[in-house]
């Protein structure tokens, strides 16, 4: 199988699971118990204004009409109007969307540095007390509750040592120029961010460092060490490379957690992102609102999860040249 | 003056039950350009041994004592940054044990070979390439090969890739561990003799580590035997093999069955090797040894020289032992019999593909779905009470037979008629109890029991399958039976252990045991001996020939081991690539061999015997994929005989003398030619 | 044979013991050694036990208990270590009972003591005509009043007693004082508060006083309350509290004022004083008073302080460990019951049941967790029957896959081929064969689930989504964040809950690594 047809495979696979959650989503929104108009028309409307959003969503139509009515508008991201605001559901979350993106890379990056290295670092002093911290540091890490973490840092460094912002994206008013602008923004993203890191190296950091023992157990690297090639190349081009794969599924692996993650984080940092703002829709019962946040999510998951795929395809010539195939 | 001495190396491994003596004290040296052979069985240290020379000690390894010294250096007191740079692949280099894993997957193969180069040497990259190149022009792999990945190699392709490898930075000794284990006897002895003309060729010095004492008969200078961490006995190959001084050596070298020697002879020592945690007084083979007295038990012996010879001994017994004193039981050897010919199974035609996976899209276009032909139209007859053996190297089709007789899988197409009745026809019902009468005995001792049941359970699982569990005493009963008709005696020592509580022959016994609870009257046996010591295989093999005589059970026994099978069977069928190439008695297969493909498996194997060295390497290259095997005769890419006809017509089993049938367009003018020669 | 028979046994003796390899250490053995798992386990003993004892650790009900203290009040102990507490009151919560009372009356005015549920109040009974001056302090029961006869009323109105009305001349009858003295040494608090019920059984045309006030150590007296009532009142409530703006007018104090700067600024001994009389001139007054409450809410209350409604947060502690254990063995246990039969089916039968089930995980492991528990939990409505399942529902996909891949290996273990070859059927294999094998790693992955289930619960009652109805320790997490717990500071509240669901995940985490380091030795570390 040449990486070509694996990549189409996963493309396939990609839109199965789309197609599939969408399905999801609509038969969750609308043969839910109880009267499907309410969820969609807000019930506060006249009645001219529901007749003609009755139409508007083809609620009068059958069943199978409607579903590809959605299917339809929802790849062109027309996703309604909001109850809250009156104003298009899409305009609204594009709105967040730069927020939420800025946040998760910064999380993304940030983590996966300080894991994978650690990892790597804890994995080159085995045995060691540096080891010891550093696989107990995250073990804690792991195994703590993320956002009672994040509630700590928050009071810590928000009220009692008030040196980090205590919500927001940005100061209000923003500050003049647009270096300044960015140095806000950077000094909101420190505190989400950063406590998103603490929480997520953990994981990274045990996985790499257990991955890269494993390596270091196999024959190949024993045969490195025979061939009497210095420390660091049996680390870094041995090890380290042959370990690349499982860790870059790991890193796409956690993009659906991190996303998940993302709604908590936004709403206890009140960051002004999608997150937040299907939490909000959903304790509102605005449900255009979070049913498009959710398409929203869980696009983003499926887009992450292919890329997860391509990458894993990129570094395995297994994949990338001929035979065999994953796992 | 030696190349390489070692002296009284002592290497340890820390566990959590106490310290492991896996290298108790041994001493040897290797001369300049000659080969020594380490042989021994499975947990005597040997490749414990390997490591330490290369000091790739795990981190629970630690040396206690002892030195390795070459040209006056003691190797284990250099410092490591100068024994990374300075000796390893530079002196000494290894080839290790598992082809498949010794290569880095995500790199290329060429660069494997050019990394090490460049770390030892103040090259170019372009030299260490070119060098690389002619490296594997040297193994016999096609230096254009050099930019592909591991995975794209044959295992033979990964052993000498892993040779040249080891070759790369000029070393004066390679370290070699088990370097053909895995591998088929065809490509094992290819590579044994590449390796072998190059050692010759670049003048190179080799410790061999292997169990198969075959191996170091074939290709060593010196071979020291080892028992439970320490040297048993230690001399020249012909002073040992011919006329071995340990009592340990001495059955070693009798449990190899020996396809050129007269069909009897094989013997098996009982026992297994002892915990190296606690190893026993005295001297560590008296568990096991008939000579054992008193003084074996609480004296261990020193090592001595007990003739002229050069070789050294570690046992109070020597003497007896080379004065011929007879110390194991010969297993009864199997002259041929006549079996009354009454068919009790025939296969005819039989058939079993296995699709193979691909695509959604693929599958749709592709006029034909590919399949992986395992049993490509498979006929004969097994008689009753006889032993059937089924011969062939890994890949032919051997294992799906035995499934598909047993309808372990359901074969494509075909028959197998079984004591009149189609086993193929059969509902789930019918074949539940047809089941009683047809049992299995499968080839990993350690797989073939579930862990958590303890030997009762597992003997009498048949019983409760099949609902003739009555009581727990009838139940008993019959376990108890089978047990002693497996000499597990007595049984009721047995009965409470659990599977991992029994050494390896012992788990092979209950699983016979477990065989015959239903009273079968056909048993096949997958490779029952091949995951065994060598030293206990004649154990087993006795069983099922005593099994075979005194109760009249009938056999197929699969194998890849030729040597094995002439020594137990009543008839062979050979195959290759799903067919079957030749059938006919032990006798006429293995003596007078009609296929070039068996004459070849023949001549791959090796002699336990340095009297007899030397082998014919008659065929090339390895077997091909069964998902596309060549047209005509299968094996007329491989075959130096092959003419046009082998190409275009499949040729079918031929009735010669007797009983001798074979598949082969050419066997008249072979034989021929080879009378001419011979 | 030179060999004696005792050497040929001996040597036996020896080959046995070679054989027989040492025996297994059992899983309690191998258990106990491991420091972390003990302690884990330890630690998860301990929740067991205060979930199993929870009434008699919590002194409160922690849904219903509301007011113990004045909102965000922090914990006793804080004022031993915090100076910015120190000397705050506590909550004091007096119920005056009939005995607890000085009285000061005239000889004509009869007092009994009267049960209630609450406690022991009084039937006053004020005579006809009242004097002008009152008379020296009686403490002799008012049965004894010759001339007076108290009537039994039920207040609930249930009574047969009759009303007996007096001729009794005499005009007017002097006040009844009841003077309440306590000591009170704190900084002044934020609120205090009286209440009692009475009834007042009249003539019609008399006119009924009763006065509340509250006298200070210095001798400052206020009027916190006064009624009068022509002829009968019946079931009223007299309500001091000192948030209400009544109060501060009466006071004389602005708005923004509070009423404690004034009342309540010294530190001695107070007095609580109610006055009774009446101008009844056509036949007796009888006064009916419950037994008062007065209370202080404290600014320090319990252990751990009260929350924004005054609740108190040890007990919504003690009890979230029940919750929290519940929900996460009961969502644990579903899940791998889920993920077990999946795999076991996928990995077993294989071919398009493990084609269609393992797709099935794939989109579900594809389907962001919280956003859709949101949703879900949203919809179907917060309840803890529903946080479990949809737990148990999006979780048992990690157990399926482990299932399937033992399954899948362990079908090609020759093992099960050997009982194929019997006549075994799937369902035999699978029951005798595979599951047992596969426990290990079902056993240690529920450990390993309880954690995250537990997490996944309190942080969907952090954001809003737990059951409303029981406390858990994610609500007692979000009612901090939301209801001032930051803006105060009260780490006292906001610890605890994260603490306790840090050493509980925390344990289960351990116990389920030396699980699967003690049965699935694949997973166990080199050493």
């Amino acid at each position: 199988m040449g990486f070509r047809s694996y990549l189409v495979k996963r493309i396939w696979y990609a839109l199965l699971v789309l197609v599939v959650i969408l399905t999801f989503n609509f038969v969750l929104f609308r043969v839910m118990p109880g009267d499907p108009e309410k969820m969609i028309i807000d019930p506060n409307f006249t009645v001219e204004a529901k007749q003609e959003l009755r139409r508007q969503y083809g609620l009068d139509e059958p069943i199978l009409k409607q579903y590809t009515n959605y299917m339809t508008s929802l790849l062109k991201f027309d996703m309604g109007l909001s109850f809250n605001t009156r104003r298009p559901v899409w305009s609204e979350l594009k709105e967040r969307l730069p927020n939420t993106l800025i946040l998760f890379l910064a999380t993304f990056v940030s983590t996966a540095a300080v894991g994978i290295s650690l990892g790597v670092f804890s994995a080159a002093n085995r045995g060691r007390f540096n080891e010891k911290f550093v696989v107990g540091a995250g073990l804690f890490a792991h195994a703590v509750p993320g956002f009672f973490i994040q509630l700590l840092l928050l009071l810590l460094l928000g009220y009692y040592w008030p040196i980090l912002p205590i919500h927001g994206t940005m100061s209000a008013p923003p500050p003049d120029g647009g270096f300044a602008v960015l140095l806000d923004r950077l000094w909101h993203l420190i505190l989400p961010a950063g406590s998103n890191m603490i929480l997520g190296f953990g994981s990274w950091a045990l996985y790499t460092r257990n991955t890269m023992l494993e390596a270091l157990s196999q024959d190949y690297v024993t045969t490195a060490r025979a061939k009497g090639l210095p420390k660091g190349d049996i680390m870094y081009h041995h090890a380290l490379r042959s370990v690349l794969p499982p860790i870059v599924t790991l890193v796409f692996m956690s993009l659906p957690g991190a996303v998940s993650g993302a709604v908590i984080t936004e709403s206890i940092f009140s960051w002004h992102g999608v997150g937040r703002y299907l939490l909000d829709a959903t304790l509102q019962m605005d449900y255009p609102a979070a049913q498009g946040a959710f398409y929203l999510i869980a696009l983003s998951v499926i887009i992450s999860n292919l890329l997860a795929d391509i990458a894993y395809g990129l570094v395995d010539p297994r994949i990338r040249v001929g035979a065999g195939g994953p796992k | 003056m030696a190349l390489l001495e070692v002296k009284d190396l002592k290497m340890y491994y820390r566990t959590l039950r106490g310290h492991v003596r896996a290298v108790d004290s041994v001493s040897f040296e290797i001369e300049r350009g000659k080969a020594l052979g380490i042989a021994g069985e499975s947990g005597c240290g040997k490749s414990s041994m390997a490591s330490a020379l290369l000091r790739l000690l795990p981190s629970n390894g630690a040396y206690h004592g002892g030195s390795v010294i070459m040209d006056g250096q003691d190797l284990l007191k250099m410092p490591e940054e100068r024994f990374r740079k300075e000796i390893r692949w530079n002196r000494i280099s290894m080839v290790f044990q598992g082809a498949m894993n010794a290569l880095n997957p995500v790199h290329r193969v060429g660069e494997q070979i050019v990394e090490a180069i460049l770390s030892h040497e103040n090259v170019s990259r372009k030299e260490a390439v070119e060098r690389a190149r002619e490296l594997l022009q040297l193994v016999g792999i096609n230096p254009q090969r050099f930019s592909e990945y591991p995975h794209e190699f044959s295992g033979g392709m990964k052993q000498r890739s892993i040779i040249a490898m080891a070759l790369a930075c000029h070393p004066d000794l390679i370290i070699a561990d088990e370097p053909t284990t895995a591998l088929d006897v065809m490509v094992q002895a290819q590579i044994l003799k590449a390796m072998g003309e190059l050692r010759e060729r670049l003048g190179l010095s080799m410790m061999l580590i292997t169990h198969d004492l075959s191996v170091i008969a074939q290709t060593c200078d010196s071979v020291a035997i080892m028992y439970a961490g320490k040297i048993a006995e230690y001399g020249s190959v012909m002073d040992v093999y011919t006329n071995p001084a340990h009592p340990y050596s001495h059955g070693l070298l009798g449990s190899f069955p020996n396809i050129q020697a007269e069909r009897s002879e094989v013997r098996s020592l009982p026992g297994f090797p002892p915990n190296l945690l606690a190893p026993p007084s005295g001297c560590r083979f008296h568990p096991r040894c008939p000579l054992a007295d008193e003084m074996c038990m609480e004296v261990e012996p020193e090592v001595r020289r007990v003739d002229d010879s050069g070789r050294v001994v570690a046992c109070h017994k020597a003497e007896l032992v080379l004065e011929g004193k007879k110390l194991w039981e010969p297993m009864g050897a199997s002259a041929a019999r006549d079996t009354g010919k009454k068919t009790i199974l025939e296969v005819s035609d039989l058939v079993k593909h296995f699709p193979v996976r691909m695509g959604l899209l693929k599958s749709l276009s592709a006029k034909e779905q590919p399949a992986l032909r395992a049993v490509d139209g498979v006929s004969f007859d097994v008689y009753k009470g006889e032993i059937l053996g089924v011969v062939g190297e890994s890949g032919c089709g051997k294992t799906t037979l035995a499934r598909s007789i047993l309808r372990l899988i359901d074969p494509t197409s075909g028959k197998a008629i079984f004591e009149g009745t189609d086993i193929l026809d059969k509902d789930a019902l019918q074949m539940k109890t047809l089941r009683r009468k047809m049992q299995v005995i499968f080839q990993d001792p350690y797989e073939s029991m579930n862990p958590r049941m303890d030997v009762q359970t597992i003997v009498s699982e048949p019983l409760r399958i099949q609902g003739l569990f009555k009581t727990t005493h009838a139940a008993r009963e019959v376990v108890a039976k089978v047990l002693s008709d497996v000499e597990m005696i007595p049984p009721e020592e047995y009965m409470g252990r659990y599977p991992h509580e029994l050494s390896g022959g012992q788990r092979q016994r209950v699983a016979v045991a477990r065989a015959l609870t239903l009273d079968p009257d056909f048993i096949v046996a997958d490779e029952p001996v091949s995951m065994l010591d060598v030293s206990i295989r004649g154990e087993v093999l006795n069983l099922m020939l005593n099994l075979s005589r005194s109760q009249g059970v009938t056999f197929v026994y699969i194998t890849h081991d030729l040597a094995t099978a002439r020594h137990i069977c009543d008839r062979i069928a050979v195959m290759y690539l799903g067919k079957i190439v030749e059938l006919g008695t032990a006798e006429e297969v293995i003596g007078s061999p009609r296929h070039p493909y068996t004459s070849a498996l023949i001549g791959a194997v090796f002699v336990p015997d340095p009297r007899h060295r030397g082998f014919t390497q008659l065929l090339r290259g390895e077997i091909p994929s069964p998902v596309n095997p060549p047209s005509g005769c299968r094996l007329h890419p491989r075959c130096p005989y092959a003419t046009a006809i082998c190409k275009e017509v499949e040729p079918e089993l031929t009735l010669y003398e007797g009983t001798h049938q074979s598949a082969c367009h050419r066997t008249e003018q072979i034989q021929d030619q080879l009378r001419q020669i011979g | 044979m030179t060999q004696s028979t005792k050497t040929t046994q001996k040597i036996e003796a020896a080959r046995a013991a070679a054989s027989a390899a040492p025996r297994p250490l059992t899983f309690w053995e191998q258990y106990r050694r491991n420091t972390q798992g003990m302690i884990g386990l330890a630690i998860v003993l301990v929740y067991v036990l205060v979930a199993v004892f929870a009434p008699y650790i919590a002194p409160h009900d922690p849904m219903n208990d509301l007011y113990l203290a004045d909102s965000h009040s922090g914990p006793i102990w804080l004022s031993k270590i915090s100076k910015k507490h120190q000397g705050l009151p506590p909550t004091i919560r007096l119920t005056l009972n009939y005995g607890d009372w000085k009285v000061d009356k005239s000889e004509d005015i009869a007092i009994v003591g009267q049960e209630y549920q609450t406690g022991t109040g009084m039937d006053i009974t004020l005579p006809a005509a009242l004097k002008d001056e009152p008379i020296g302090i009686d403490d002799t029961p008012a049965a004894t009043s010759p001339w007076t006869s108290t009537f039994q009323w039920d207040p609930f109105g249930s009574s047969e007693a009759s009303t007996e009305q007096e001729t009794n001349t005499a005009a007017s009858v002097d006040a009844a004082v009841f003077e309440y003295v306590f000591n009170y040494e704190y900084r002044k608090p934020q609120t205090f508060s009286a209440k009692f019920e009475y009834d007042i059984e009249a003539p019609q045309d008399a006119e009924t006083q009763l006065l509340l006030e509250f006298v200070t150590p210095s001798g400052k007296s206020f009027e916190l309350w006064d009624t009068t009532a022509t002829g009968g009142v019946r079931s009223a409530t007299a309500l001091v509290d000192a948030r209400d703006y009544d109060l501060k007018n009466r006071l004389k104090i602005s708005f923004f004022d509070e009423p404690t700067d004034v009342v309540f600024a010294e530190q001695g001994d107070y007095t609580l004083r109610l006055t009774a009389n009446t101008d009844s001139p056509n036949g007796p007054v009888v006064v009916k008073l419950k037994p008062m409450e007065f209370g202080v809410l404290g600014m320090l209350y319990g252990l751990l302080g009260v929350d924004h409604m005054g609740s108190d947060i040890w007990s919504q502690l003690i009890y979230g460990t029940r919750i929290a254990l519940a929900i996460g063995l009961s969502a644990a246990f579903i899940a791998v019951i889920i993920g077990t039969s999946v795999g076991m089916v996928a990995g077993y039968i294989g071919g398009m049941v493990d084609e269609v089930l393992m797709r099935v995980v794939d989109v579900l492991l594809a389907v962001p967790t919280m956003p859709i528990l949101i949703i879900l939990g949203a919809l179907f409505g917060k309840s803890v029957a529903n946080v479990v399942i949809l737990l148990a529902l999006f979780s048992w996909m990690g157990v399926a896959r482990i299932v399937r891949s033992q399954a899948l290996s362990l079908k090609e273990r020759t093992f099960v081929e050997s009982a194929k070859a019997s006549g075994a059927s799937s369902g035999y294999i699978m029951l005798s064969h595979i599951l047992p094998n596969t426990m290990p790693l079902i056993f240690a992955n529920l450990v390993l689930r309880i954690p995250s289930a537990i997490l996944t619960e309190a942080s969907l009652s952090f954001l809003g989504l737990g059951d409303p109805r029981v406390p858990t320790w994610g609500r007692i997490l979000q009612n901090s964040r939301q209801f001032g717990g930051f803006t105060k500071m009260a780490w006292w509240w906001l610890l605890p809950p994260g603490l306790a669901l840090t050493f509980l995940s925390l344990a289960f985490v351990f116990i389920g690594n030396a699980v699967n380091e003690i049965l699935n030795p694949r997973y166990r570390e080199r050493s």
